[in-house]
């Protein structure tokens, strides 16, 4: 009878041997050139995808066939026009192109892309247009027509509310872009957009937001602004005697982590639309990433998470092209077979990412989930 | 209250301090005073005979102090020093050296009885062997001594060894056991003996009490140490794994331990006699001290053995650690296992009860009524069988085993029989949502069988406990999905009985395992065949693993799908869709979602076909899709 219970413990010992082989290296490398914003004003999400692309790095170092991916970084200091030179620096031993930049930058080196062919995966920009003005070009995050599309719906149908205001930054591309989105749709759906004004016209004055509510009989105001702006209006509003709801854009809670880290507590009650939840359930993918930032004194965030799922789409690309062609490399890029990413299912068409995104509420520094949309 | 007019005052060098405080007491009593070590030389040219003694030395020097005494009639008093806990307690002292002093020069009438060991005299306890956390028991200070002594002793736990021991009362009656160690205790009705033992006991009345302990694991020993802590006064009951000795003096001898320990200050060598020395010597003591220790006559030899092992057994446990759990030998529970054995025999009761209640909870599956199904659970006689299956397992029984196994499977087949022929005979129906509940198990399911399975084996294990109530535990686990199965097989529907008998195959094996593993825990594993009955439940558990970690699986899948879903929205062609409820089941070799849906605007073929796919594609597989859809207006 021992001798059985040994041999079946066995069997299920090796059959979980088999499972951990790890590739020999075979001294091949591929060249994957890498933009990020390590400094300005988009420091805060380059930082923390260029840590989410390197844990993923760190815990797959090679291809099944021994082959290994290398990257060469640069900072572009949230210059688009550094971004520009670097693109047309790009020589053709690499393989990809990865940017950790915001929408203006992804949207300025469109035309380098375009001449110099090379598979272009936007981890963090949001726009709609480059996907489709360009055919090198992937997105990774959601675009701001469906955060647009998704934030009117919840508030339309989920909440049930009618009147929306809408508050953007005149002097932002992203801010005046989602808004109008978003206007579009709200309006689609049979709901009054009350006002849509720039946030600059209110002076940051209290009186002036205070007549707003008065005057407008608001249910709720769509805030595209950056975190500079929205933390001072949140100054601002969070005074007036109002139920009035916040419905803030993606980005802002990592933002204001970064720049008003003792003022977390005016973002609390805030609605927002994001890839990742502090209360969502966590995959197999998701719960390798934390044990591993926890290991190394990180933790895992939107930003994170975007960077290590870059390598999961980029090295499933470069495992279906054998000899890393770049038209091939782009199309499978592009057009990806669906895969667990770290924070949903993840699959791409037409270079546009289709995947779950959260509505979440701010409490306490984190964002804890309303509902997830598909 | 009266003082002596004068006493002598016999001191160590640790109370050279003392002297003048002691000298210039306002209480006008003359005292003169000596050093120890001189006293005990001469101690009749500094005292004479019936005179008093304040003594302030350590434990060795009081006991020498107490042979004088009791030789020339000197009463005594006690200035204790403050490290010297036990002394403080045991005569109701304090840690002021002043009011220490107001007592030791009390005039008292009362005499407090002392035990000579050997040439030894003992005031507080002597012990032998192992008691961990009593005998070893440290009377420093704070919380990390605390935690120290703690983790010393159940380090001990776990080393404790049996050892054969013979006791030889007064009366020559001899009692030979074994023990893990033993304890003479002088203790006052508040005291550690008298919570042991369950009897107030004083150091007034003329006997050696002498406990035995004789844990058969390490679970009795914690449960004997749990008794130390919280008997209360007016407990009778003799702690289990206890034995009590009471007589005017006992002879130890013992195999393995060399010395008894005395005061733990000194010790004399095994075998010895410890015999009582009645009314030894008159000591000052506060009134609480003497209230707690009346003088008693009632001092009857007694022996209470009933709770350690006889000779026989004595064999199995000599020189042996103690298990965790502990082993049962037939003769211990004799009356249970001839019970159990009954249980596992075939008899016509038994089949038309089956019977019954499975025809009773047929018709109530189909007519949807929980209380008709829940009155055949009443009728269902499963639990017997099972109990005894589940100590034929961890005994390695084989006849008891087979003999289960076989009534068992007459029960289900009976039961199958008995609800396919009440399906085949009425007319065609549908499965009710009772019966569907059968085929689609939850995880409450499985929780249920096994907690039952405890309580069956726990109320079998006492009979003070009324056993049908766990007999209906066992039924709601059983009977209603072996029915389902039954109605499967009339119908000659293969899926519902195979998903159906899943289930109740599934709660039989967590029941059975589950009473095995409360069993176990209750110490009725046997002794000699413990290591097998283990081996066959490992090779059982290794064997069912698969089915049960499939079953298992599906389960917490649909448990998972049904708590994600509250937070799920789709937005299809811009239509925003939100998922009110979500129920996967498995039916005809399908997933089948059924799902409730709410939206604010019609849903045409393209929404719902693009809807399934993204369901389809979260899910990663493909699945048969019920919706129904509600308008938010």
């Amino acid at each position: 009878m021992m001798k059985l219970i040994v041999a079946v413990s066995l069997i299920f010992l090796l059959s979980s041997c088999e499972k951990d082989r790890k590739p020999l290296p075979s001294g091949k490398k591929i060249y994957v050139q890498v933009i990020a914003s390590q400094s300005g004003s988009g420091a805060a999400f380059g930082l923390q995808g260029l840590q989410g692309l390197f844990s993923a790095k760190d815990l797959k170092p090679l291809l099944p066939n021994g082959d290994e991916i290398v990257f060469k970084i640069q900072d572009d200091s949230s210059d688009v026009k550094k971004s520009q030179k670097y693109v047309d620096m790009i020589d053709k031993n690499s393989t990809a192109l990865l940017t950790f930049c915001s929408s203006a930058t992804q949207l300025g080196i469109i035309p380098q892309v375009q001449h110099k062919k090379i598979p272009t995966l936007a981890v963090i920009a949001t726009h709609d247009d480059f996907t489709k003005v360009c055919s090198y070009m992937t997105r990774l995050s959601m675009s701001n027509s469906r955060e647009a599309e998704v934030s009117a719906s919840y508030i339309r149908d989920e909440l049930l509310m009618s009147r929306v205001g809408i508050i953007y930054s005149k002097n932002n591309i992203y801010s005046k872009s989602i808004s109008e989105y978003f206007e579009r749709k709200f309006k689609q759906l049979d709901g009054e957009v009350v006002l849509s004004r720039s946030i600059e016209s209110f002076n940051n004055k209290k009186e002036n937001y205070q007549k707003l509510i008065d005057d407008s009989d608001l249910d709720i105001i769509f805030l595209s602004t950056n975190a500079l702006l929205s933390y001072k209006f949140l100054k601002v509003f969070n005074t007036l005697q109002t139920d009035v709801k916040i419905f803030a854009t993606d980005g802002l809670l990592s933002d204001m982590h970064k720049h008003f880290p003792n003022d977390m507590d005016i973002l609390n009650g805030v609605l927002t639309i994001d890839h990742y939840s502090h209360s969502m359930e966590f995959n197999e993918q998701s719960k390798i990433l934390i044990k591993y930032l926890k290991k190394h004194k990180l933790s895992l965030n939107s930003f994170t998470g975007l960077g290590y799922e870059a390598y999961q789409i980029l090295y499933d690309a470069l495992l279906a092209c054998k000899t890393y062609n770049r038209e091939c490399v782009n199309n499978k890029l592009r057009n990806s077979k669906l895969f667990d990413g770290v924070i949903s299912n993840l699959q791409t068409v037409d270079g546009n990412m289709q995947r779950a995104i959260y509505v979440n509420e701010i409490q306490d520094g984190k964002m804890l989930r309303k509902v997830k949309v598909y | 209250m009266q003082y002596h007019t004068k006493a002598l005052f016999v001191y160590d060098n640790e109370a050279l301090d003392w002297i003048e405080l002691v000298k210039n007491s306002d209480l006008h009593v003359k005292i003169t005073s000596c050093n120890i070590e001189l006293f005990l030389q001469e101690p009749l040219k500094y005292i004479n005979e019936g005179e008093h003694l304040i003594i302030a030395a350590d434990t060795q020097e009081i006991e020498k102090c107490l042979h004088v005494a009791i030789k020339h009639s000197l009463s005594i008093g006690f200035l204790p020093f403050a490290r010297q806990k036990q002394l403080i307690r045991h005569y109701c002292l304090s840690s002021n050296l002043q009011s220490n002093l107001n007592i030791a020069l009390l005039q008292s009438d009362n005499s407090v009885d002392l035990i000579e060991c050997g040439d030894k005299i003992m005031q507080v306890k002597a012990t032998f062997g192992e008691i961990p956390l009593v005998s070893n028991i440290s009377y420093k200070n704070g919380f990390f001594a605390f935690i120290e002594n703690l983790k010393r002793g159940i380090k001990e736990f776990f080393k404790i060894t049996m050892q054969e021991v013979s006791i030889t009362t007064e009366n020559d009656k001899k009692i030979k056991t074994v023990v893990s160690g033993g304890s003479l205790v002088q203790s006052s009705y508040k005291g550690f003996f008298s919570r042991v033992s369950g009897v107030k006991h004083s150091v007034r009345d003329s006997q050696v009490k002498m406990i035995l302990v004789s844990p058969f694991s390490v679970i009795e020993y914690m449960k004997f140490l749990f008794s130390v802590i919280s008997f209360s006064k007016n407990s009778s009951n003799l702690s289990n794994a206890v034995g009590l000795i009471k007589s005017k003096s006992v002879t130890i001898e013992t195999k393995r331990s060399k010395r008894l320990h005395i005061d733990d200050s000194f010790h004399v060598y095994l075998p010895v006699t410890c015999k009582i020395i009645d009314s030894a010597v008159k000591v000052s003591a506060p009134e609480e001290f003497w209230e707690a220790n009346p003088s008693s006559d009632q001092n009857k030899e007694s022996i209470k053995t009933d709770n350690l092992p006889d000779e026989k057994e004595s064999e199995r446990y000599r020189d042996k650690h103690i298990p965790f759990f502990s082993y049962a030998s037939e003769e211990h529970f004799r009356e249970l296992f001839s019970a159990l054995r009954d249980d596992a025999n075939m008899h016509s009761i038994y089949v038309v009860l089956m019977l019954l209640s499975t025809l009773l909870a047929t018709i109530g599956l189909f007519a949807n009524s929980i209380a008709v199904v829940i009155g055949a659970m009443l009728l269902a006689p499963l639990m017997a069988p099972i109990v005894s299956l589940s100590m034929g397992l961890l005994r390695a029984d084989t006849k008891l085993l087979n003999a289960s196994l076989i009534k068992i499977s007459w029960g289900v087949l009976l039961a199958l029989g008995a609800s396919a022929l009440v399906t085949y005979i009425l007319p065609s129906m549908d499965l009710t949502s009772e019966m569907k509940a059968r085929i689609n198990p939850t995880v409450l399911d499985l929780g249920v069988a096994i907690i039952s399975g405890i309580a069956a084996a726990y109320s079998k294990s006492f009979k003070e406990i009324i056993q049908s109530l766990a007999g209906v535990a066992i039924a709601v686990a059983l009977v209603p999905p072996l029915s389902t199965a039954g109605i499967g097989l009339g119908k000659g529907d293969m899926l519902v009985f195979l998903q159906a008998f899943l289930l109740f195959f599934t709660n039989l094996i967590g029941i059975t395992l589950s009473a095995t593993l409360t069993f176990f825990v209750l110490g009725y594993s046997s002794v000699l065949k413990s290591k097998k009955s283990l081996m066959l439940i490992m090779l059982i558990m290794i064997f069912i693993s698969f089915p049960l970690y499939t079953s298992f699986h599906k389960i917490v899948e649909k448990e998972q799908v049904s708590k994600a879903t509250r937070y799920e929205r789709f937005l299809i062609n811009g239509k925003y869709i939100i998922v009110n409820s979500a129920t996967l089941r498995y039916t005809e070799g399908k997933d089948v979602l059924d799902i409730g849906l709410k939206v604010r605007e019609g849903l045409n073929r393209n929404d719902l076909y693009k809807l399934k796919r993204e369901i389809e594609k979260n899910y990663k597989r493909q699945l048969r899709i019920n919706a129904s859809v509600e308008y938010i207006l």
